[in-house]
């Protein structure tokens, strides 16, 4: 493959994609830096930082190439758009050849929603942080270092640095919750770590055997003296050093071993017989090891999402985070388990995908309706919230498992509205508590007469989240149960009835929100206790600030869903019937080895 | 009486006298003991740092030979000395590696109190320690192996006494007791494979019977390796005598003689091997049987470490889980389990010198001697809190540190021997050295812990000083830490087109 140009020849738009991750970075360096006497800038220096990375984002969304005929991206290394690709590490290891690792990140229409999503949560948690005033310091630069991470782990086209910026996000993760959150937050924080380390320990089995099964065709080619640089390689070359691998006449001291995901997406670039080969394919009892490998990645990624039966970090994390933490983990890091699966999971091994479908979807199901139930009997307003989230990650899965284009895509608009509709939930939570330092749903009755304003907001963003026509949410889900029933007929991945038992958790969803509304904001008004009377003002300038933007963008993707639907579809056209594609034939070569 | 044949005798002399400049490192070694123990007689309060000076400056010039040694070796490849020592890469490297330790572990015990008495007799200990190990590494020969492996116990032994209280006498004579045994254990063994085969030289020679007792012979000298690497089952001394040991000697006890016993299974795992292919028809049972003994380490290591309150006592126990790590990496016997196992050590001995030094300063400045004292250190020393922080991450093995690197590396050679063999407990041991890195988080994050999220308990003590020069050496260690995560291949190409035996 040769080398990924850039489609711009501009310098500061070539360099996009490593200015959006690496900014927030150097803000954070610049506030560890700082003397203490500088404290009341911390907070300035962040929202520099993040401000900039808006700018960056909106190039990035202008000057990105969505809709018919546009480069798809996926599968396709060359079809990346603000790609860069440096190598970063390139080591030999004697007789097994060489390692390389790439610096290589690039957007596809499905990375880029993720991005941008990231951005836009990012800004409103750090406004919603704006009164941190406790260890200022530690709590800017770990924000900007969870920022950094998130947005690379989007854009990372390279397992290995995938891998780096998903591990990265732990720590900082860890201290923001332990440090600032609530009463709990020992538990909560040790809890959260632990859970997704455990997660992050199955992708990185799978990482490693990925690494060892499969070559990096190009920098083979040079090793074998085919030609003079990567860059130079021509398909020809490309095809013989494949032949030579296929036939088993490549030494194994001549091969160069890749993280490139796209790389590794191509089943030409295993080496046969190796454990995750699909040509002569290893079985571990009487499964293959790609199936393992497969059901590895999805365990990973479903602690992320989270998927029940792997939930229950999540309340506890929710429960104890500060707000905007909350806002983070709900808005972009769940995210990042579907985005996983996405471009890791079902890129990689689609005949795993084909073969663990029915199951993907059964866990989505479960998600959905476990989620909701679990809302309906929560007491803290928070944790309503916290489950709600495990219900409308479980409409991704659910989606994705359908493999067909309206799932997938509905699975991905989701996502999205998902970040933006449950920022909103949290940040609700959040008004609540700064106030009253209290989140019990029956200690409020009949608020609606006392905050109007934020009545209003609640509403909302309750309607919002329970899938009412008109707010993104609807279209999202709308998508995800056509994909979800089509599949029956068109790809025979899911069956009937799973679709149907998963609307259920609308119902249950618009029980509970309505329900909270019925027992929090109408009635007789009533608090428990007195001196909440006068803290309980209706919303400030800088709330409704982050409440304004998030509105609008809800209401405009319900509106008019082409917006981010534009951006994706043509990526997600292509992932499906790849997806299918390779995914058949590679079950077709497993089972007849 | 028997004739002497002078000519060959001379014949012998000039080979030992052209043999002499390969081991000149170490004979500077020794004269430099020699040096310290006269500098022992001088009045103790004068010559404390003298004696210090100068056995840094033999330990520097002793590891700038190492460094022109290594070049030669790399040129030259493997040189046998009269059947007695090998020279090669491998070997030179952490000759090297043990030498700067030892220096770093000199320059930490400057404060020791309990030493200014006896500075001259510590460093002549240190040094013989140095000596066996470095000699250790070098072995070729059965009875080679065995006296400098009692060189680095014997000093050890009386190391471990140095902080001078009742619980250090304690723990000297654990570790003599436990010594003792495996010592005997091995020797034993040795004797078993001196009378089957009737040498003392490595190397394999078939034997027309008794194969069972080679084999007994092979697990008995296994017990006195691996109670240098403080490998289950001869782990126990490790946690008592790491705790009794004044701090900068844990130092050296958790790296020096660890290492050197790694090298030493090592080159013994070859011959091992060999005996498995002639005896049970190619069945690797040594392979096997350093697979469960890594697992046994990996999870009693990790989960003895959990319960501890003494941070010197977790470090021994999550040594303990290290050194499953390292059994790990023979286990997979591959020229890239090698070279990842070297890769490992050299990190390994990076981060524990780190912790160790930040350890010994929480100690002496603020008197924390347990893990619950950590409380609000971040508050009272923020920069010498964050080095904590990134040195238990990188035992840990999380990335951005070079910790990830070397566990990759060995989960690396670890899945292309289970390709290549097909043995299962390859893939069980990968299973179990993966899931013991979420338990091994476990228990590292509770110094942070402790450190950022609990409060501080009083504000008497006296605030860090902006940049001591303790923390400027183990900023550098951490530097490195973070610079071999980006560029592995700085230090991994040093081991690669090596020569090494091992």
């Amino acid at each position: 493959m040769a080398r990924c140009e850039s489609l711009n020849d501009n310098d500061m738009i070539s360099f996009l994609l490593s200015l959006l991750v690496f900014t927030p970075l150097l803000g954070a360096l610049l506030i560890v830096l700082l003397p203490k006497k500088w404290a009341s800038s911390y907070k300035l220096l962040a929202l520099l930082a993040v401000l900039f990375q808006v700018g960056c984002a909106s190039i990035l969304y202008t000057g990105f190439e969505g809709g018919e005929g546009s480069p798809k991206g996926v599968f396709d290394g060359n079809a990346f758009q603000f790609a860069e690709k440096y190598n970063w590490i390139d080591m030999s290891v004697g007789n097994l050849g060489k390692l390389s690792i790439d610096y290589h990140i690039g957007v596809d229409g499905i990375s880029i929603s993720m991005v941008l999503l990231s951005v836009l949560v990012m800004l409103i948690a750090l406004v919603a942080s704006w009164r941190v005033q406790e260890k200022a310091k530690g709590y800017f630069s770990l924000f900007l270092l969870l920022n950094s991470a998130v947005i690379g782990c989007f854009v990372a086209l390279d397992f290995f640095l995938f891998y780096l910026f998903f591990e990265f996000m732990l720590l900082p993760m860890y201290f923001l919750i332990g440090i600032w959150g609530g009463e709990r937050r020992e538990y909560a924080s040790i809890k959260f770590f632990l859970y997704t380390l455990l997660g992050s320990v199955f992708i990185l089995v799978v990482m490693i055997g990925l690494y060892s099964s499969a070559i990096d065709p190009a920098a083979t080619a040079v090793s074998l003296g085919l030609a003079t640089s990567e860059a130079a390689v021509d398909p020809m070359a490309l095809r013989q050093v494949q032949d030579l691998l296929a036939n088993g006449l490549l030494p194994a001291s001549k091969m160069v071993h890749t993280f490139d995901i796209l790389l590794l997406s191509d089943a030409d670039n295993y080496i046969p017989g190796s454990l995750l080969s699909t040509i002569d394919a290893q079985y571990f009892g009487d499964m293959p090891f790609r199936w393992i490998a497969f059901l590895l990645l999805f365990i990973g990624f479903a602690i992320k999402i989270p998927a029940v039966p792997l939930h229950t970090w999540l309340p506890d994390a929710h429960v104890e985070a500060p707000t905007p933490i909350s806002v983070i983990l709900a808005g972009v890091l769940l995210k990042v388990g579907g985005y996983g699966l996405i471009r890791t999971a079902y890129t990689l091994f689609p005949d795993g995908a084909l073969y663990f479908a029915w199951w993907v979807g059964l866990v989505g199901m479960v998600s959905i309706l476990y989620g909701a139930f679990n809302a309906l009997a929560s007491k803290d307003l928070k944790r309503l919230v916290a489950y709600s989230s495990v219900s409308h990650m479980g409409f991704v899965l659910l989606g994705l498992a359908s493999l067909t284009a309206e799932g997938v895509n509905g699975a991905i608009y989701q996502m999205f509205s998902h970040g933006l509709i449950s920022s909103m939930l949290f940040l609700i939570v959040g008004v609540l508590y700064d106030r009253t330092h209290d989140r019990s749903i029956e200690n409020y009755s009949g608020l609606a007469a006392k905050m109007p304003g934020y009545t209003v907001v609640v509403v909302i963003a309750f309607f919002a989240s329970l899938g009412l026509p008109g707010f993104s949410g609807f279209i999202a889900e709308i998508l995800v149960f056509l994909g979800a029933f089509k599949s029956s007929v068109a790809n025979a991945l899911l069956p009937k009835w799973m679709a149907i038992v998963a609307t259920f958790g609308l119902l249950l969803g618009a029980a509970y929100y309505l329900w909270t509304i019925q027992r929090m904001f109408f009635g007789q008004y009533h608090l428990r206790k007195k001196e909440w009377e006068s803290q309980l003002v209706d919303l400030s300038a800088r709330e409704w600030s982050m409440f304004m933007p998030l509105i609008l963008l809800i209401v405009l993707l319900g509106i008019f869903p082409h917006f981010l639907l534009e951006m994706i579809s043509e990526s997600v056209g292509y992932f499906v019937a790849r997806v299918q594609d390779i995914g058949l034939q590679q079950l077709k070569s497993i089972s007849i080895n | 009486m028997k004739h002497i044949d002078i000519e060959s005798l001379g014949l012998k002399l000039e080979r030992i006298l052209t043999y002499g400049q390969y081991i000149l490192p170490e004979f500077l070694l020794v004269s430099g003991i020699l040096v310290a123990l006269l500098l022992a007689l001088l009045p103790a309060e004068k010559n404390r740092y003298l004696s210090s000076a100068i056995v840094l400056l033999v330990l520097v010039a002793v590891a700038v030979l190492y460094g022109f040694q290594w070049v030669d070796t790399y040129r030259t490849g493997v040189k046998s000395l009269l059947g007695m020592l090998r020279l090669h890469t491998a070997a030179v490297t952490l000759k090297l590696l043990f030498t700067l330790t030892t220096a770093a572990v000199v320059l930490l015990s400057l404060r020791l109190s309990s030493l200014r008495q006896y500075v001259g007799e510590y460093l002549v200990l240190l040094l013989t320690a140095l000596l066996g190990a470095v000699l250790m590494v070098m072995s070729s020969n059965l009875l080679m192996t065995y006296l400098s492996i009692e060189m680095v116990s014997i000093a050890s032994y009386a190391l471990t006494g140095f902080a001078f209280t009742k619980k250090s006498a304690e723990g000297g004579l654990k570790y003599i007791l436990f010594g003792a045994v495996a010592s005997g254990l091995m020797l034993y063994g040795m004797s078993l494979h001196y009378g089957l085969t009737g040498s003392l030289e490595l190397g394999f020679r078939a034997v027309s019977e008794g194969e069972l007792l080679l084999s007994f012979g092979s697990i008995l000298m296994l017990g006195g390796f691996l109670f240098k690497l403080a490998a289950v089952p001869f782990h126990v001394w490790a946690p008592d005598v790491y705790e009794a040991a004044p701090t900068p000697v844990t130092a050296f006890f958790s790296i020096v003689p660890k290492i050197a016993g790694m090298a030493v299974l090592v080159t013994y795992t070859r011959i091992f091997l060999e005996v498995d292919m002639l005896l049970l028809s190619g069945q690797e049972t040594v392979r096997t049987l350093l697979a469960t003994l890594a697992i046994l380490s990996l999870l009693l290591g990790n989960f003895s470490a959990i319960w501890q309150s003494d941070p010197k006592r977790l470090l021994a126990y999550s040594g303990i889980a290290h050194s499953g790590f390292l059994l790990a990496g023979i286990a997979a016997f591959s020229h890239l389990g090698i070279k990842s196992l070297l890769f490992y050590a050299v990190i390994y001995a990076i981060m524990n010198l780190a912790a160790f030094a930040l350890l010994h300063w929480a100690e002496y400045r603020y008197g924390i001697r347990r893990i619950e004292d950590f409380k609000g250190l971040s508050q009272k020393a923020p920069f010498g809190s964050l080095l904590l922080l990134v040195v238990m991450v990188a035992l840990t093995g999380l990335p951005p540190t070079a910790g990830f690197t070397a566990k990759l590396f060995v989960f690396m050679s670890l899945w292309d021997a289970y390709g290549q063999t097909g043995e299962s407990i390859l893939l069980w041991l990968l299973v179990f050295a993966l899931v013991n890195t979420l338990i091994a988080l476990f228990y590292y994050l509770k110094i942070p812990y402790f450190v950022y999220f609990k409060p501080m308990k009083d504000n008497g003590q006296a605030q860090e000083k902006p940049l001591s020069s303790l923390h400027m050496a183990v900023m550098v260690l951490v530097l490195f830490l973070l610079m071999l995560f980006f560029k592995p291949e700085w230090l991994m190409d040093f081991f690669n087109n090596a020569s090494f035996v091992f």
